[in-house]
């Protein structure tokens, strides 16, 4: 069963070890993909022509390419025009959220700095797209 | 003729005169061509009537000739002369023959009055009558004796006798009788038709003569009814009858009257007044006359004998005289008539006009108008109008009164002063409140010249706007309000707002101006402004502070936003993680007395493993932390940092920047060309900018091009230009706003750095009121710009 992955964009490791710990607890078997900064994302989806993912989550305040950036290249492609992007940051600045959405995000989510509740986001969030996200073959397993 | 009474009469008379004139005219004239017309009908037909009758009575004479010439003695007699005496076929003797046509003779004279004679005229013995039966001048009718008998042979009707041809006849002219070679005075003028009688060899024997009377042959037409015209019958030599209408009848020879008759007549018989026309005038008189030739067919020498009708004008005419006079007399009754009833209507029109009039002028006293609006006539209506106009009128009046009074109460009451001139500057009023105003009575300025209430300065141009607008129509003055100084009557001098009207009366131009004393305004007025002056010193003053407020808390959010995030990154770590280490402690605390190989390998995989692990990430977020604080707190100092400007060579701040940043084999490929005259500014800032330009110029170098750093530093109106260029990597256009935010990293992340030199930069910039920017070209290179004033350093500091 090949199930589509899950793309992380993020630069700090630490956040990007929770992502996928808590990704798991939210009961997502996607095989979950982490990429430490834009650029190495932008190399594997655009030079290396990679499998889309189900989706990407993506931090905004990388060094090199950032999160705008891979947003604006991602939608300014055909082939990934439609692919479901979340921001996922610690920004909270309305200007920042708002900017996200023009560039064409799914959905912008802040980073609680609570660790019950950035895990119970992070976990709900795999809960959803366990309903929303998965495709056919899952269904009928 | 002014009156309209008179206009009337006269209309009449004219109206009369013209149409009499023209029915006079055109009816006389009418009536004279259809009178012409009859007459010339009547002239005709009555001559065609004579005519024929004339032409009978001669055609009757040659019948008489014929019926003569067929009676057997006229042959038995020139038998019995022929042979001697006796005719052969009867014999009847010379004498016998004689004696019998003696008898026809006679009876043929006794039967015609108009005969004179009968003849029978031999050819031989010289044309010697042979019978001859004559009426005596006393009326009595007998034969001549033999020995009376005459020789004719010398005569016209003779000769015109023997030569006819056999059967014909001929008309001899008229001439008188003449006997034995005499004229016989007292006979009249004679007509003679003659026809050739020839024996029974075929020769001529003799010609039968009958003598006619030739008035009593015509006589008898003149008596039958109706007979208007004269009328002339004249013979191919001209002798002429004359008949009148009465009866009479007059005989003329030819050779008798006047050249000018002789002449008219010929012309008339010649042909040369065509028929039935006027043949000109006659001794002063314009005749009618109608000429025709009488047709005597198969009749020798008849040729020549004219009819001619005559009517003279005035008695052709005589009966359209009449009328015409009757008419003239008809046309002046018309006139005269016209001319009275013209008066007396005008009379009447003119009297109720006249009382019209009179009531009329009665508007205005006090007396009752009397109008006569029932008059059925136009000038009932004029009535009408003019007591529906005066009612009218009245309430107009009434009303202006009203408006007057109120007017006048405003005016008068009006708490602004009132003035109006006439073109030439003169006061036409001056209310009450003026007079408070200015100090002076309205008698002492009305009529005279309103610059007396101007200062003198401006009083001696008043007269000239005025005359100015009047000639080129501007408006200076007029419907604006405008401040002025106005002059009372002791001399002093005060503020007054004036609003100028024009006013177009129907007869002439006037202004008007309405005038307000103001003194407490203005001097209310210039202490506001300096309020307004102050408090607009105070307010750019204190927009400008807000300015750099606004500044400062844009720049304090934008911090705060990347600080916090920043800040949070490495904060969600340390709290996630210290709860992982909690969560592993309870785990291995529930490993704890489980001695089961699993819990064993669990106990050992936490314990060698995902601790170190979460702590690692524990560390590492702790001493970012506080890196950033750090960096934070280095900034944060900035903000208390006061600046002491002084004097500074840049040349040797940027030369000291390279000799710290550029590794010894680096120094070359750099060049300062700064200027190193003294610009006041703070050294510490300056250094710092210069030391983080200068090393991300090495730092982001090129790997494919060698090392080339240009440091230029120019004056510019008392600011210095500084560039640092480098040849390096360049930044892609999207990434150069980012360059100079608060940790934000661009491009490559291949060598180290912490986000905040370019940052820090940009705020020491922005303090020392200067401006930084980037140009920047990927793959090329980036020059960055600053650019500061001088010596204002020190004052906005102290302000801040």
């Amino acid at each position: 069963m090949n199930l589509q992955e899950i793309h992380v964009v993020e630069d700090d490791d630490g956040h990007a070890y929770l992502i996928e710990k808590n990704l798991r607890a939210g009961c997502v078997a996607n095989r979950v993909r982490r990429f430490a900064s834009g650029d190495e994302f932008l190399d594997h989806l655009f030079e290396q022509e990679g499998d889309l993912p189900l989706l990407v989550l993506l931090d905004l305040n990388m060094p090199g390419t950032s999160g705008y950036g891979v947003l604006q290249r991602l939608r300014a492609t055909a082939r990934t025009s439609n692919l479901p992007v979340l921001v996922l940051t610690t920004t909270e600045e309305p200007a920042e959220i708002q900017r996200c959405y023009d560039l064409g995000c799914s959905l912008y989510l802040t980073k609680p700095v609570q660790r019950e509740a950035f895990i119970e986001a992070l976990q709900a969030l795999g809960f959803v797209l366990q309903i929303v996200g998965t495709p056919e073959p899952k269904a009928s397993a | 003729m002014r009156s309209l009474r008179g206009r009337i009469t006269l209309l009449a008379v004219a109206l009369g005169t013209v149409m009499a004139l023209v029915f006079v005219s055109t009816g006389y004239e009418y009536v004279r061509r259809i009178a012409e017309e009859r007459e010339i009908d009547r002239l005709v037909s009555e001559n065609d009537m004579l005519r024929l009758q004339v032409e009978t009575r001669l055609r009757s004479v040659l019948n008489d000739l014929q019926v003569i010439r067929e009676y057997p003695p006229i042959l038995g007699l020139a038998r019995s002369v022929s042979s001697g005496g006796v005719d052969p076929e009867d014999g009847s003797t010379t004498e016998a023959w004689r004696q019998r046509l003696g008898v026809i003779f006679r009876a043929m004279l006794d039967a015609r009055p108009s005969y004179t004679q009968i003849r029978y005229v031999g050819v031989a013995e010289r044309g010697r009558e042979l019978v001859r039966v004559e009426r005596t001048s006393a009326g009595s009718v007998h034969v001549t004796q033999e020995d009376r008998l005459q020789s004719k042979s010398q005569r016209d009707y003779f000769r015109v006798g023997v030569g006819l041809p056999a059967g014909a006849m001929a008309f001899s002219q008229v001439t008188p009788n003449i006997e034995f070679g005499e004229v016989v005075a007292d006979d009249p003028p004679t007509i003679r038709a003659v026809t050739p009688i020839r024996g029974a060899d075929g020769e001529v024997f003799g010609v039968l003569v009958i003598n006619a009377d030739f008035v009593k042959l015509v006589a008898g037409i003149s008596q039958f009814e109706r007979r208007k015209y004269v009328t002339h019958f004249i013979d191919p030599a001209s002798n002429r009858i004359r008949t009148d209408t009465d009866g009479s009848i007059e005989f003329h020879w030819a050779s008798e009257g006047s050249d000018e008759l002789r002449g008219w007549v010929s012309r008339i018989t010649s042909g040369g007044v065509p028929a039935n026309q006027f043949s000109g005038e006659y001794q002063g008189r314009t005749y009618l006359t109608h000429a025709s030739e009488l047709q005597l067919d198969g009749v020798y020498n008849a040729a020549g004998f004219h009819l001619v009708s005559v009517a003279d004008e005035a008695t052709l005419f005589a009966d359209v005289l009449v009328l015409q006079q009757r008419m003239i007399a008809i046309a002046l009754a018309v006139v005269l008539f016209g001319g009275l009833v013209g008066a007396l209507f005008g009379r009447r029109l003119v009297v109720p006009l006249n009382a019209l009039a009179e009531s009329m002028e009665k508007y205005g006293s006090s007396e009752s108008l009397n109008l006569p609006t029932r008059d059925r006539t136009e000038i009932g209506g004029v009535a009408r109008r003019f007591e529906a106009l005066t009612r009218r009128l009245r309430e107009i009046e009434s009303a202006e009164r009203a408006v007057r009074v109120q007017l006048e109460s405003v005016v008068n009451g009006a708490v602004d002063g009132l003035i109006t001139i006439d073109t030439e500057g003169s006061v036409l009023s001056f209310n009450p409140a003026c007079e408070r105003l200015f100090g002076v009575a309205a008698g002492d300025v009305l009529g005279r010249n309103v610059s007396m209430l101007m200062p003198e300065t401006v009083a001696a141009h008043h007269d000239g706007y005025v005359a100015d607008h009047m000639r080129t129509g501007r408006e200076r003055m007029i419907g604006m309000r405008r401040q002025l100084q106005a002059r009372r009557r002791d001399g002093t001098e005060f503020p007054i707002e004036l609003s100028v009207s024009r006013i177009e009366l129907p007869d002439r131009i006037i202004f008007s101006g309405i005038v307000r004393d103001v003194s407490e305004r203005v001097t209310a007025l210039a202490l506001l402004e300096d309020t307004i002056d102050q408090l607009e010193h105070t307010n750019v003053a204190l927009s400008e502070a807000n300015e750099r407020l606004d500044q400062a808390n844009g720049d304090v959010r934008s911090l705060a936003y990347i600080i916090s995030h920043d800040l949070k990154a490495p904060l969600i770590n340390l709290l996630s993680f210290s709860g992982e280490l909690r969560e592993l402690m309870d785990e291995l605390q529930s490993l704890t007395g489980n001695d089961t190989p699993e819990a064993r390998d669990r106990a050992q995989q936490i314990m060698g493993e995902t601790v170190p692990l979460v702590l690692g990430f524990v560390e590492e977020s702790a001493a970012r932390m506080d890196i950033k604080l750090n960096l934070i707190l280095q900034l944060s100092k900035l903000g208390r940092y006061e600046f002491r400007p002084e004097p500074v060579d840049l040349a040797s701040v940027f030369e000291g920047a390279v000799a710290d940043a550029a590794a010894p084999e680096d120094r070359a490929s750099v060049t300062v060309e700064v200027d190193p005259t003294p610009f006041n500014v703070d050294r510490q800032a300056v250094t710092i900018i210069a030391a983080n330009l200068v090393s991300n110029a090495l730092k982001y170098r090129s790997d494919d091009r060698p090392l080339s750093v240009i440091i230029t530093g120019t004056r510019e109106d008392g600011r210095m230009h500084l560039c640092v260029e480098d040849h390096g990597r360049g930044i892609a256009p999207d990434d150069l706003t980012d360059v100079f935010n608060l940790f934000r990293r661009v491009g490559r992340q291949d060598t180290k750095g912490d986000g905040i030199g370019l940052s820090y930069c940009s705020m020491l910039v922005k303090r020392l009121n200067g401006r930084i920017w980037c140009e920047s070209v990927l793959g090329r290179g980036s020059r960055f710009h600053v650019v500061l004033p001088e010596t204002a350093v020190a004052e906005r500091s102290e302000a801040a």
